[in-house]
């Protein structure tokens, strides 16, 4: 299987008033491309900061990340933007719209860095949005939607451009049960497409989804408990 | 991006507003201290008539014998010598002066091509010495039309009986167009001298015009120097030096404009980069967010000087056509002594790059904020 990211010896420490706190020490690991993989660990396990790094917002102390073959620490700061901006879609827990635009204009922030026709982003925005089942409040500010619905939009974000990657961090920890299963049957829908997904989790029905879970403890990776195959 | 500015300015419309506000502020300050400033500082350099301007040499309040005009006259490389006295004229409140002269006609009229009047005015003024020749405007103010018999108060010359109160009759109207030229009225001198109480034969200045050829700091030189032992020695100098030594007389003006203009504007930035500094603030995460999405800082950046330079424009607009319109409709009034204050265009253009400055220079720490923004910490 190709790989879609690879991580190699990758350690990163946050220093907060003179005060170190490793984050990631020595980890390495592979996704493979349309691989749906998710990230588990204890709170501090990491988690979040590989998660920053396979999508290039922030830089590893040592160790190389490479996604889809391009090693993300040779490229410069705008190179690395307009990497994002081709390969990685992102899912935040919390959402991260920008709360003066409608759902509309949110979802199609990714898609205003294209040379695209006004029409050619209306058009791929109401496919993302019917797609996701959010055709209805369009047109409404993300903050009259539910955690659900904001969480499918986000989603419908992530995807619009069509990356190649993309990177969950929690999707599913502000959602109730049956908000939860419908985005993971997306991220699940995306995967089978062809898009390669990795997520953050620590909601072991989430993992459950995954075709594969990778476990973070005290900054490396633990032996794998089980790997799932995707039916 | 556009939406995006459009919508930010929407959610915090008080604070908008009240940047929109410090901003007309600035640029009304601007406007009206900007046209005070062009409008003295044209009323000195405007106009290069080539006259020259003899005067007391203690200050202009000090008069100098009349015999000086005919010396004068004789000097080499002096043409056309005229002369002239403060009459301080008024017809009801003595608050509302008007720029009144006695002064030498003929010659007067030889010196101030710009004071346009018809031939036959001209004539009638020349031949009667209780005329008066007063400036278009002032005579719309008046109501005063050519044949009228008027009155004119004097703040300071009494005639032989006490009474301050002069009667004339309007010879003709002129329209004069040079900085002080707007609401003047010229008499007789001979008439006006005979008649005054006191200071007979004294006048306040002379005004001539050179020999072609001649040079004015050589010609000066040589009148005052023949003065220099008098009991009244003169100062002579350029119309146009004249006019800045006159203008200085009631302070260094230009520098109180320039110096209240500059405190608006610092005010006004002050008020505008804090608010940016908050509205960044408040938008890390946005920009964060927009960062991971493949937006450039750079056009983030450009989004927020944008923003500032829309808020502040729109204040620039109001606040310079509120200047524009009070200076048409309420005319500033700094006095007779001082130039008409009209609205220039000069202003506008002057204020394009005060306009480009505020709103950099209020989105300069914003601006850098944005280049050193960390996303994961924005994020957090």
């Amino acid at each position: 299987m190709p790989m879609a990211v690879d991580v190699d010896g990758v350690s990163k420490t946050y220093v907060t008033d003179g005060v170190k706190t490793p984050a990631l020490n020595a980890v390495s690991l592979s996704v493979g491309e349309a691989e749906f993989v998710g990230i588990c660990g204890p709170s501090g396990s990491g988690k979040s900061t590989l998660l920053s790094l396979i999508g290039g917002l922030e830089r590893p102390d040592r160790g190389q990340i490479t996604v889809f073959g391009q090693d993300l620490g040779a490229l410069s700061d705008s190179q690395l933007i307009d990497f994002r901006k081709r390969h990685i879609g992102f899912v935040f827990q919390d959402f991260y719209f920008l709360e003066v635009l409608s759902v509309r204009k949110n979802v199609a922030l990714p898609l205003r860095l294209r040379r695209l026709s006004r029409r050619q982003i209306r058009d791929s925005v109401d496919t993302a949005l019917d797609l996701v089942g959010l055709g209805h409040v369009a047109d409404k500010r993300t903050r009259y939607l539910s955690g659900g619905e904001k969480q499918r939009a986000a989603i419908a974000r992530a995807f619009i451009a069509n990356p190649g990657l993309i990177i969950c961090d929690e999707p599913t920890g502000q959602l109730d049960r049956v908000n939860a299963r419908q985005v993971l049957d997306l991220l699940r829908a995306l995967s089978d497409r062809g898009t390669t997904v990795v997520m953050v989790t620590h909601d072991l029905v989430a993992a459950d989804a995954c075709d594969r879970v990778i476990l973070l403890d005290k900054g490396r990776v633990e032996p794998a408990p089980r790997q799932q195959a995707h039916a | 991006m556009l939406d995006l500015i459009a919508n930010s300015l929407r959610r915090t419309w008080l604070r908008t507003v009240l940047m929109i506000a410090a901003s007309t502020m600035c640029f009304l300050l601007f406007g009206l201290l900007g046209t005070v400033f062009l409008s003295l500082n044209k009323s000195v350099t405007g106009d290069d008539s080539g006259r020259v301007i003899t005067v007391n040499r203690i200050n202009i309040q000090q008069p100098l014998p009349v015999r000086y005009a005919d010396e004068i006259a004789r000097t080499e490389g002096v043409a056309d010598v005229s002369l002239g006295v403060w009459f301080g004229g008024y017809t009801e409140q003595p608050g509302q002066q008007f720029p009144a002269f006695p002064v030498r006609g003929a010659p007067y009229l030889a010196l101030y091509p710009e004071i346009a009047v018809d031939p036959a005015g001209r004539a009638r003024w020349l031949d009667e010495r209780r005329g008066v020749l007063v400036e278009q405007r002032l005579a719309d103010e008046e109501g005063w039309q050519v044949g009228d018999a008027v009155v004119v108060n004097s703040l300071i010359w009494p005639q032989q009986d006490g009474s301050k109160a002069w009667s004339f009759t309007v010879s003709g109207i002129y329209r004069d167009d040079s900085p002080f030229g707007a609401r003047t009225l010229l008499m007789h001198y001979d008439a006006f001298n005979e008649a005054r109480r006191f200071g007979t034969d004294t006048v306040a200045w002379l005004v001539f015009d050179l020999a072609p050829g001649a040079d004015v700091a050589d010609v000066a030189r040589r009148i005052d120097d023949r003065y220099l032992n008098s009991g009244n020695a003169t100062r002579t100098q350029s119309e146009e030096v004249y006019q800045q030594a006159y203008l200085n007389q009631f302070g260094n003006l230009s520098q109180i404009v320039m110096i209240l203009a500059a405190a608006g504007f610092l005010t006004s930035f002050l008020v505008l980069a804090n608010a940016q500094a908050l509205t960044l603030k408040e938008r890390a995460r946005d920009y964060a967010v927009l960062l991971t999405l493949g937006f450039r800082r750079a056009t983030l950046a450009l989004a927020a000087v944008g923003e500032t330079l829309l808020t502040v424009g729109i204040g620039a607009v109001i606040g310079l056509s509120v200047a524009w319109a009070y200076i048409v409709w309420q005319p500033i009034d700094l006095g007779s002594f001082l130039p008409d204050i009209d609205f220039h265009g000069e202003v506008l253009w002057a204020a394009l790059p005060i306009l480009l400055l505020l709103a950099v220079l209020a989105s300069a720490a914003p601006l850098a904020s944005t280049f050193r923004l960390q996303i994961m910490e924005s994020l957090r």
